[in-house]
């Protein structure tokens, strides 16, 4: 066998582990499709989490996974419509988990949680659930979105809302077209199934506070929190976004 | 204080210039891009070189050029017998103490159950430090089971040095060593944190520098692996600096005179190489 033709072994068996793995141990809220011809494509289902705008919700999007998965990050695209500040027009999600780490120790993104190969499709997941309820306004992607989810948290416009709720309804044939029950109760969107035990220990560590098994319902903050810090003093705009 | 050009440091913070943009997609994409080109460029040369003669250096060298590189490659040449080239990808400290690990475990059977035993160690210590458990526990069964491998007389020697050349597998086991290093790091946090600037914790700078692929290993990194490994290095440096004769290196961490070092590297700025010492 010629190991020098196979750089991207070591993707597929990266990726058939966490495939069976989340098979086994799913993240509530999320649907994942994989071709198992094609492991460097996930189709996911998301689901709007219930007490939120996206209640009721089912999202699609695209996982691509580089060949030299999981040294460099995988890119995720809504293949549904998401009006949101972390989202780009044509789909593309911005979020600092996806990003390779970068040289530059200007960046400000520099404190933020960067891809690195500890991370997985559950961390990053997690992230995704986190960051549809809070957008990460000091790095928009969509500067529109983000000004009119600035209005509707600040100002209580209700544009952002209804955009979304539309989006939310639109969703549902989708949902329908492909016979998923999206849950629209907490009972309902959270996985039955029991965590493994895990160390005590574990839970007094902070600086890596959303590995995977913390499926906690109500614990919304984690790195976009400390990405927004980041940009404190760079008030409204970042500039980007627009091209 | 500074009147006449209030440029960019003494921008008033309404100014939307104030902090720096991120990255859009393209610029993203054109990252990637550059960053396959030179990932191109570096594969030309193996993960891991052939044991050649350590006199091939000086041929890198003229006299018009590069003197003082020149004089001092000369002066190692005397002390140095092989070296094995290093692919520049970043990796390339790691990488060099992978490769001069080989040849020790392939030599030294009971050296190699005692780096076995240090390797077993190290999943619960990075759990206990709150390291995501499912993925890196992936990390560290793979460099068990390989070191396990060896043990076993698996694998011949050929084949093992075929897998130090192999992505797919040699980056699995450079990523163990870039895990406990970071461990060893983060475990030992008060320690290292007066050498990191950018105002960045421990913590956040292993995240950064430590973990990802492709990072250089900087002064912090080469001493945090060396001890999470229980080993003991020689750095023979090469530089345009007024060294000492016979150069400057760096014993790490510092050794007794008659114990010597497990593994030499040559580093030349930016940039890590394996050597060997002279039999005498």
């Amino acid at each position: 066998m010629d190991l020098r033709a196979s750089t991207s072994a070591g993707a597929l068996r990266a990726l058939s582990l966490e495939l069976k793995n989340l098979q086994s141990q799913p993240v509530e809220g999320f649907t994942i499709d994989v071709n198992e011809d094609n492991l460097f494509v996930w189709t996911v289902g998301i689901y709007g989490p219930p007490t939120t705008l996206y209640q009721g919700g089912y999202f699609k999007a695209n996982i691509k996974f580089p060949s030299n998965y999981p040294y460099s990050p995988p890119s995720m695209k809504f293949t549904s419509k998401v009006w949101h500040p972390n989202v780009y027009e044509n789909g593309d999600l911005c979020i600092s988990i996806l990003h390779a780490p970068v040289d530059d120790p200007q960046s400000g993104e520099l404190a933020c949680e960067r891809w690195n190969p500890t991370q997985s499709v559950r961390t990053i997941l997690l992230s995704v659930i986190s960051l549809l309820n809070e957008p990460n306004t000091s790095s928009p992607a969509n500067v529109d979105a983000s000004v009119m989810y600035r209005k509707w948290k600040e100002d209580n416009d209700p544009e952002y809302a209804k955009i979304v709720k539309k989006q939310v309804e639109e969703s549902k044939k989708q949902a329908l077209k492909d016979g998923v029950t999206v849950p629209e109760t907490i009972e309902e969107y959270c996985v039955k199934w029991a965590p493994p035990q895990q160390d005590d220990v574990l839970d007094g560590i902070d600086f890596n506070d959303d590995f995977g098994y913390d499926y906690d319902d109500d614990d919304d903050e984690d790195d976009e929190d400390e990405c927004g810090s980041e940009y404190a003093d760079d008030d409204e705009d970042s500039g980007q976004g627009e091209n | 204080m500074v009147q006449e050009k209030s440029s960019d440091e003494n921008q008033p913070a309404s100014v939307s210039v104030a902090g720096p943009a991120p990255l859009n997609e393209e610029e993203i994409q054109l990252q990637d891009q550059q960053l396959r080109q030179i990932e191109n460029e570096q594969k030309k040369v193996p993960l891991v070189g052939e044991k050649i003669p350590f006199t091939t250096l000086l041929s890198e060298y003229d006299v018009a050029n590069a003197e003082t590189f020149l004089s001092k490659a000369t002066e190692l040449a005397e002390v140095y017998e092989h070296m094995r080239y290093i692919r520049g990808d970043g990796n390339c400290f790691y990488r060099a103490v992978l490769a001069g690990l080989f040849d020790i475990w392939l030599q030294d059977r009971p050296r190699l159950q005692q780096y076995i035993g240090i390797a077993k160690a190290w999943p619960e210590e990075l759990k206990r430090l709150g390291f995501p458990d499912w993925t890196c526990t992936d990390f560290c069964e793979f460099f068990v089971d390989f070191l396990v491998d060896v043990e076993a007389g698996a694998k011949d020697e050929e084949t093992l040095w075929e897998h130090l050349n192999a992505d797919s597998c040699a980056n699995y086991l450079v990523m163990f060593f870039r895990l406990i290093t970071s461990a060893f790091l983060k475990k030992n946090a008060d320690a290292y944190a007066p050498f990191i600037d950018d105002g960045l914790t421990v913590a956040q700078y292993c995240e950064n520098e430590v973990e990802p692929m492709w990072k250089d290993a900087d002064h912090l990194a080469v001493a945090g692996l060396v001890q999470a490994l229980d080993t003991r290095i020689r750095i023979e440096y090469m530089d345009r600096t007024v060294a000492p004769n016979g150069g400057w290196h760096y014993d790490i961490p510092n050794f007794a005179e008659g114990q010597g070092p497990e593994i030499t590297l040559l580093y030349r700025p930016g940039h890590y190489d394996l050597i060997y010492k002279k039999q005498e």
